[in-house]
């Protein structure tokens, strides 16, 4: 949660670039223009949250080429498209591929400082999300692969016993793994680990039978 | 004086009376039985005289005297009464008449040869007979024997006498018969009369003179009515031939005439029924003889028309009239021939249709030039009408009845104007009568005209006036323009359409294009103004920010102004003028407004702009439409193309001669050459649903501005489009 979060705006026009900057020093964002896709993609990605203005019409790339190139790096910028000549099946495409909204030209200023919020807020939960899941599975890296198993199996809601049955060991056996688990992921009760689990999107084993 | 004196000059007088005119004939016509009456009329004169002579004989010697000269006249009226029937009724046996004539003569040589006489041996007395009051004598004496020679001789003249009447009776005609009757019939009567009476006066049967000269003189009065009448009859036949010549002079004439013109003549006797036929007939109805019944000449005629030709020839011969008819021949070996003819009646004295004398002639000819006439004028895919000089309809065809739905019947001497609304009647007669009367060709022109129904059409109505006998007709043939009219008018909305519709289409691409244009500085205005805005409400109000803003803002509407400006002036197309520009300029400006479209293809535009390149005169928004035509087109080329490949590139260019090119190169499937030669024409296109506007709107922008088009397949694929523009003098721009 180091960086903070940061306004890239994307247009060819350098009024509405101006404007746009503008705009978002006036409700307190911090900003920075690029007059090209790929003068932004030549930037190192943002640490921190981070929201794109894109307009979808620019020579070279355009916008929907940029939201494109950006899901093939894996990288995880929320996109509000802005478009003075837009059509449905390319706002179609824009929403589907997880843009946050589609704008026509001329925007109404609230508007856009609405949709720039809540692209924001989506990235830090996104970005808190993702932060949450890599501790988790440091912790669930600990366990060794027989521990790993019990969880996976517990954590499904099965008894001791059935854990047993489904692994061919003793119960007592299971029972103690059990305990190791909740040592090592410091957690007290099933219902915590359950949660763990989902956080770390760990993939359910399913039983034998 | 007494009765006897007069009665025998009064027959003596009426014999010479009577046989005066006859003497005047037979001395100029020499004809022999005027002749012999003549004789027997002087006979019967001499034997009167001789008679009277007897009467008042005093003595026997005077009386013996006349009676002996008695028998010369006789003899000669014997000669005369033989003469005369053999002339006259050409058949008496001649060697009866000569017998008679020879047994007379002896009488006669006897009665001189034996006096006193031949009736008396001897004559011893006269008596004195008391005759119609005067004391007359008669001869008392001795009868020789002689005298029955005398009765035979008159008895066989008798006999001769009959013998011809009836042999002409039998041979004759109707007037033979009569005159055998008649003149036969008295002759030997009164010779009968005339030797009985002198047998009884010579037997003193009777107290009576002779009076021979009376039943001779019967004869003659006989005689000289044959003669008269057959003069009367010979003056009526004479008078007859008279005219019988002329006339048949006359139809001779006729006839030759008539050869002349290749006219034939025939003629139906009435009577027999018969017609005769001259050769050009015979040679028209190939007929052989020169005779032939009427039946037979009807033969000939058509079937068709053998009913009213046999109608209209009795109805000559009743009323004595004439006639004038068409009708067809057929001929034995089956062709049929047209034959024109008249005829009239010719009358006898009663007025009564003696003879129908006709003349004809072969109208084939003119028939079938009438019939081709009628064929063509038929067979004309357009309406004919034929109208006469007082604008009434004479002729039409086919055509005619079933473009205004009326029989042929209906409209034949009607009015033009039953063809015409009422409302142009008046107009349009005024037309044709014009055109009749001018005799002024009258091209093709359009009228309205209405059909029976009431309903109307335009139709194309050409005139032309024909020089005929009965004055200038006008010929109108008739078009029905309906369905032209229609297609003219379907494709002259669908040209409205299609001109509505690039319109349309060239609107929605300015306004979407101007859209895209305001929409920038639009954006750009609301964005800064909004933030001035927010730093106002902020408190945060630093005049240097809020004046950099404001700057902005107005250079922002500024350019919102010039891209309405210049769309205007696209809209005011042909209005505006044209200014200096740079062709450098304008096609930066069109990258602009096609940016979107290049997007929507996946396209990317190359510029290579040249460096001073010399300005034009131009109007931009003409040339800008050239250039977005132009670019769409590309674009459009190359949908099907693989996405490396779709590129465009615009060119600027300038040869150094005062000319400006730009080239438009796609690197589509380049242009069939079979579209090449209309591809710029209007409404041809190689698109699915392309109008064939766009280059026909380069090409005409160009050509506006004194440039040209044209459009070559590249090498390496795709078409270049070069559009040539002259320099406006050479400066850079």
């Amino acid at each position: 949660m180091s960086a903070k979060a940061m306004v890239f705006v994307i247009d060819d026009d350098p009024s509405v670039q101006k404007g746009l900057k503008r705009l978002l020093h006036s409700a307190d964002y911090e900003s920075e223009s690029f007059q090209s896709a790929a003068e932004f993609l030549a930037r190192a990605p943002h640490p921190g949250p981070s929201c794109l203005l894109v307009d979808v019409q620019m020579p070279g790339l355009n916008g929907l080429a940029l939201q494109e190139a950006l899901i093939q790096r894996r990288r995880e910028e929320q996109l509000v498209f802005i478009t003075g000549h837009g059509n449905i099946p390319m706002c179609a495409q824009a929403m589907k591929a997880g843009a946050v909204d589609f704008l026509p030209k001329p925007f109404k200023p609230n508007e856009l400082l609405k949709c720039v919020e809540r692209a924001l807020a989506r990235s830090v939960k996104q970005r808190q999300h993702a932060t949450e899941k890599t501790t988790t599975r440091a912790m669930l890296d600990l366990l060794t692969p027989r521990e790993f198993e019990v969880m996976q199996l517990v954590s499904t809601g099965l008894l001791n016993k059935q854990a047993a049955d489904e692994l061919g060991i003793a119960e007592k056996t299971v029972k103690v793994h059990r305990g190791r688990v909740m040592e090592k992921l410091r957690v007290n009760s099933i219902a915590q680990l359950v949660r763990l689990v989902e956080k770390a999107e760990v993939p359910p084993m399913v039983p034998r039978s | 004086m007494n009765w006897v004196i007069a009665i025998w000059s009064a027959l003596i007088g009426a014999c010479a009376a009577m046989a005066f005119p006859h003497l005047l004939l037979s001395a100029r016509q020499r004809r022999g039985a005027h002749l012999f009456f003549v004789l027997a009329a002087t006979a019967v004169i001499g034997i009167a005289i001789a008679e009277l002579f007897m009467m008042r004989a005093v003595s026997v010697e005077q009386f013996a005297h006349a009676q002996q000269w008695t028998h010369l006249p006789i003899f000669l009226l014997v000669v005369a009464i033989v003469g005369f029937v053999q002339l006259y009724f050409r058949s008496g046996r001649l060697w009866l008449g000569l017998t008679v004539i020879g047994l007379r003569f002896s009488t006669l040589v006897i009665n001189f040869a034996f006096p006193p006489s031949l009736s008396f041996s001897e004559i011893t007395g006269l008596r004195h007979v008391n005759f119609l009051g005067a004391n007359v004598s008669a001869p008392v004496g001795v009868l020789s024997a002689w005298t029955h020679l005398s009765e035979l001789s008159s008895l066989v003249l008798l006999v001769y006498v009959v013998d011809a009447s009836i042999r002409a009776w039998r041979g004759g005609t109707v007037g033979n018969r009569q005159r055998a009757i008649v003149v036969g019939g008295s002759i030997a009567v009164f010779i009968l009369v005339a030797a009985g009476s002198t047998a009884l006066i010579h037997r003193q049967i009777i107290q009576a003179p002779y009076m021979v000269s009376f039943p001779f003189a019967a004869i003659l009065v006989a005689m000289a009515f044959e003669l008269g009448s057959d003069l009367f009859r010979a003056g009526q036949i004479a008078q007859r031939k008279l005219s019988e010549a002329s006339l048949r002079d006359i139809e001779e004439r006729i006839a030759l005439a008539a050869e002349v013109a290749q006219v034939g003549v025939w003629e139906l006797d009435v009577a027999t029924n018969r017609v005769w036929l001259s050769d050009k007939v015979r040679e028209m109805f190939a007929i052989e003889s020169e005779v032939v019944t009427y039946e037979e000449f009807q033969g000939r005629v058509h079937p068709e028309d053998r009913a009213a030709r046999h109608t209209m020839i009795q109805a000559a011969i009743q009323t004595n009239g004439s006639y004038e008819i068409e009708y067809r021949v057929v001929l034995p070996d089956g062709t049929q021939c047209w034959i024109g003819g008249r005829a009239h009646c010719i009358c006898d004295a009663n007025g009564k249709a003696r003879r129908l004398l006709a003349v004809s002639m072969d109208v084939t000819k003119r028939k079938q030039a009438e019939e081709l006439f009628r064929l063509a004028t038929e067979a004309s895919p357009s309406g004919a009408v034929l109208i006469d000089n007082r604008g009434q309809i004479v002729l039409v065809n086919a055509r005619t009845e079933k473009l205004f739905g009326y029989r042929r019947d209906e409209l034949i001497g009607r009015p033009i104007e039953v063809l015409l609304p009422d409302r142009v009647k008046a107009l349009h007669r005024g037309h044709f009568i014009a055109c009749s009367e001018t005799g002024e060709m009258g091209a093709g022109r359009e009228f309205i005209v209405r059909r029976q129904d009431g309903s109307e059409f335009p139709a194309e109505i050409g005139l032309s006036p024909i020089e005929t006998p009965q004055g200038i007709l006008v010929f109108a043939s008739v078009v029905d323009i309906s369905a032209r009219k229609a297609s003219e008018e379907e494709a002259r909305s669908r040209r409205e359409q299609i001109e509505l519709l690039s319109r349309v289409s060239l609107l929605g691409e300015m306004t979407a294009s101007l859209a895209h244009e305001l929409n920038q500085p639009l954006s750009a205005i609301v964005t800064n103004a909004n933030a001035g805005m927010r730093f106002i409400d902020q408190g945060q109000v630093d005049p240097e920010q809020l004046r950099e803003i404001m700057v902005d803002v107005v250079a922002d509407g500024d350019r919102a102004h010039d891209i309405i400006q210049s769309v205007r002036s696209l809209i005011k197309k042909g209005t505006t003028v044209r200014t200096r520009l740079s062709l450098n300029d304008v096609v930066r400006n069109v990258m602009h407004m096609v940016q979107p479209d290049a997007a929507a293809h996946s396209c990317q535009v190359e510029l290579l702009l040249a460096d001073k390149l010399p300005a034009i005169d131009a109007n931009p928004m003409q040339i800008q439409q050239v250039l977005i035509n132009l670019l769409t087109n590309a674009f459009d080329s190359m949908d099907d193309a693989p996405s490396d490949r779709r590129k465009v590139q615009v060119a600027t260019e300038h040869d150094g001669n005062g000319t400006v090119s730009v080239r438009v190169r796609d690197h589509g499937p380049g242009i069939p050459d079979s579209a090449r030669e209309r591809l710029f024409e209007q409404f041809f296109t190689t698109k699915d649903d392309g109008l064939g506007m766009g280059l026909a709107i380069v090409r005409s922008n160009v050509e506006a501005h004194g440039g040209t088009v044209r459009v070559e397949n590249v090498e390496g694929g795709g078409a270049g489009f070069y559009f040539h523009l002259p320099a406006s003098n050479g400066k850079p721009s």
